[in-house]
């Protein structure tokens, strides 16, 4: 019923690059159309088409499954509510996400809640904890999830943000530069800069 | 993988932003670490599916009574531990009804003390100090209003039969955008509450305790006294007239926000209240909110009164129909604890601890392995919201598992000792936390600005193995 969209990415990103771009902009324009309509029913499948990147972005950002349900809740019904103010001059993820961003900025400004940013990393270890995984492959994993902590933690707040946008959400970069409200370029910049600093981390370690 | 080779041996130079970024993507131990980024974590179904039927039924104008009943429903998944989920709507009313009881006792202002006396007899209807001969009603009251931007307009028309001292029923009717006529129930009768919803044909038990119907429950009803301080900064209240309100002389009560208030005030400060008062009984005849701009958020008024009738107790109850879905809202009860708490224990391979001291207010959820980790118990403890905050709940959570589930952050921390353990406790924001071991078990204590940092000490001090058998004090005093 609900379409698994990381498989999805998954099989178009092994498509050439005509034709991956093709099935990117047919999943944009699909969106769009639906957006359009603006009825419930064509809401619902961008429901399901988006649900789970919004729910794994804002897990990944508050740290547990409670606050993550919590805030999503409140992103799929903004956006219902929001949907007639729609204008297909970005793309509708860009413009979902843009509702998370803020809903995100609100509910941290309510709570103001350090508890989530205690538990962010242990909820992220526990979360990749694989059961059937040994314990020289759980040694391992437990490494690289601190390489992670540390590298996270290392980058300032509008870094983190891109770099959560980009690879957790897997937003296109115009994407994230349309939910951060930056140029394209500047985002793409402070991406660079996320991603050579993870990686100096990770080299420093690996010395 | 989506790079040429040939890129990566070009110089640095030569490379262009998006390419450098290309690069710095798919760079082997960066790359890594990246995937690691992507949580996995499927949305629970459960939740998938609860949401989906919420966004279905925000197809359909609701009714006011219906995010009042929805905000009712939330403080009780907090009093079991939960998060309150703020539901824009339910954000919009409880804040309204909140702004309501605070402005109801604004009434130590020198110039309107005509109104603060009205509003005081008001209140003591509420509270049932006095009942000014009113024993019971039965009414019709018109529903109207549109509770915030990006809310829906919306009218219904709701019944409502009330017995002293807390007996209800409010019987909801309101249509859906295909003009479908959909109908909400809830009841009490002070020892039992409950809420059906025939279109969903979904029942649920509610805490009598956690909404306790009063003959004044417009404006919501709880400790009120607690909220004067701050409606006496922030509102002025007028009586500005009279009117007959479904045959009843009532009195018109204005609440505005006092000059430079708003903005440092709590919550819809800008509100503009009206309030209609009847003049013998003081039962509220109807209320109206609007916002600075004075446009209308919400107006419920009676059309129809009928005072003192005789009501059958039987009205205020109501089993769950024929094949209902049932939800128990309620907390749970201390022997239903003790032996979740007892199943708990024979869950783990670590020692399990139960508190014998909970600071005064708070209640009881039932312990819980959460995703996602299974392996580690939750036990939550929620009061109600301090006044005029509806997002700071009273709330205290212990969280327990074996040795080396929590690490304190570097650098962090003030060392303590709690009876021969040592631990150490953090305050980050407005929350603070003990982490500590006792026997090979890894518990973290966290409590919200609402709880002193001795309190939480005490709990933690009073922790005992939850395998011995006997009865815990989980309500300390």
């Amino acid at each position: 019923m609900i379409e698994n969209k990381w498989q999805f990415q998954f099989e178009i990103s092994e498509l050439p690059a005509t034709e991956l771009k093709s099935a990117i902009d047919n999943n944009a324009e699909r969106d769009e159309t639906l957006a359009a309509r603006g009825d419930m029913d064509d809401f619902i499948q961008l429901y399901q088409h988006h649900l789970k990147p919004v729910h794994n972005y804002l897990y990944a950002r508050l740290g547990n499954r409670q606050d993550a349900e919590d805030v999503t809740a409140i992103v799929f019904e903004r956006a219902w509510t929001s949907l007639k103010n729609y204008k297909p001059n970005g793309s509708f993820r860009g413009w979902l996400f843009t509702i998370v961003h803020r809903a995100l900025a609100d509910y941290y400004r309510q709570h103001k809640s350090a508890r989530n940013q205690l538990v962010q990393v242990e909820a992220l270890a526990e979360t990749l904890f694989d059961p059937s995984a040994g314990p020289e492959e759980m040694a391992l994993l437990s490494e690289r999830l601190r390489q992670v902590r540390e590298a996270i933690t290392s980058l300032n707040q509008e870094q983190r943000e891109v770099v959560y946008l980009r690879f957790v959400a897997d937003l296109h970069y115009k994407e994230v530069a349309q939910v951060t409200g930056k140029r394209e370029s500047a985002v793409k910049m402070i991406a660079y800069r996320a991603l050579e600093e993870i990686r100096r981390r990770c080299s420093d370690v690996q010395k | 993988m989506f790079k040429n080779k040939i890129t990566l041996q070009l110089q640095e130079s030569d490379l262009t932003l998006t390419e450098r970024l290309t690069e710095a993507e798919t760079d082997t131990a960066t790359g890594q670490l990246l995937q690691l980024l992507k949580l996995e974590v499927d949305p629970d179904p459960d939740f998938v599916r609860q949401l989906e039927l919420r966004l279905r039924a925000m197809n359909r104008p609701q009714s006011p009574s219906q995010p009042l009943l929805e905000a009712r429903t939330k403080m009780q998944l907090a009093l079991r531990g939960n998060k309150l989920r703020l539901a824009s709507a339910v954000v919009v009313v409880v804040s309204l009804i909140m702004v309501g009881l605070v402005a109801s006792f604004t009434f130590f202002q020198p110039s309107s003390v005509r109104a603060a006396e009205i509003m005081t007899r008001a209140a003591q209807l509420s509270s049932g100090s006095d009942s000014f001969g009113l024993q019971s009603y039965h009414g019709k009251l018109s529903e109207s209003g549109k509770p915030g931007p990006n809310e829906l307009y919306r009218e219904a028309v709701a019944e409502v039969w009330f017995l002293a001292p807390n007996s209800r029923r409010i019987e909801t009717r309101t249509t859906d955008t295909g003009g479908k006529s959909v109908q909400y129930l809830s009841g009490t009768n002070g020892s039992s509450a409950w809420s059906y919803n025939p279109d969903q044909n979904l029942y649920t038990q509610l805490d009598p305790g956690a909404g306790k119907a009063t003959s004044n429950f417009l404006l919501g009803a709880t400790d009120l006294t607690t909220l004067l301080q701050t409606a006496n900064r922030y509102y002025n209240v007028a009586l500005v007239g009279s009117e007959v309100i479904a045959g009843r002389p009532a009195y018109i009560i204005e609440m505005t926000p006092k000059q430079g208030a708003s903005g440092s005030a709590p919550l819809y400060t800008s509100s503009h209240m009206k309030f209609w008062i009847d003049q013998q009984n003081y039962l509220e005849l109807g209320v109206e909110y609007r916002d600075a701009q004075n446009k209308l958020l919400a107006k419920m008024i009676y059309t129809q009164l009928e005072l003192n009738p005789t009501l059958d107790t039987t009205l205020f109850q109501l089993d769950p129909p024929k094949g209902a879905k049932i939800e128990d809202e309620r907390p749970p009860s201390l022997a239903t604890l003790d032996i979740s708490w007892q199943e708990a224990a024979n869950q783990v391979t670590y020692k399990l601890f139960r508190p014998s001291f909970i600071p005064a207010g708070l209640t009881a959820a039932l312990p819980q392995f959460k995703q996602p980790r299974p392996g580690v118990l939750n036990a939550n403890y929620a009061g109600t919201q301090p006044p005029g905050n509806i997002y700071n709940l009273n709330e205290l959570i212990i969280m327990e598992g074996p040795t080396g589930t929590w690490q304190l952050p570097k650098g962090k921390g003030e060392a303590i000792t709690v009876g021969r353990y040592a631990g150490a406790y953090l305050k980050e924001g407005d929350l603070q936390h003990i982490f500590l071991e006792v026997d090979g078990t890894a518990i973290a204590v966290t409590g919200d600005a609402a709880i002193t940092k001795d309190q939480l000490i005490q709990v933690v001090a009073s922790l005992q193995p939850a395998v011995v058998t006997g009865s815990f004090i989980t309500s300390g005093k």
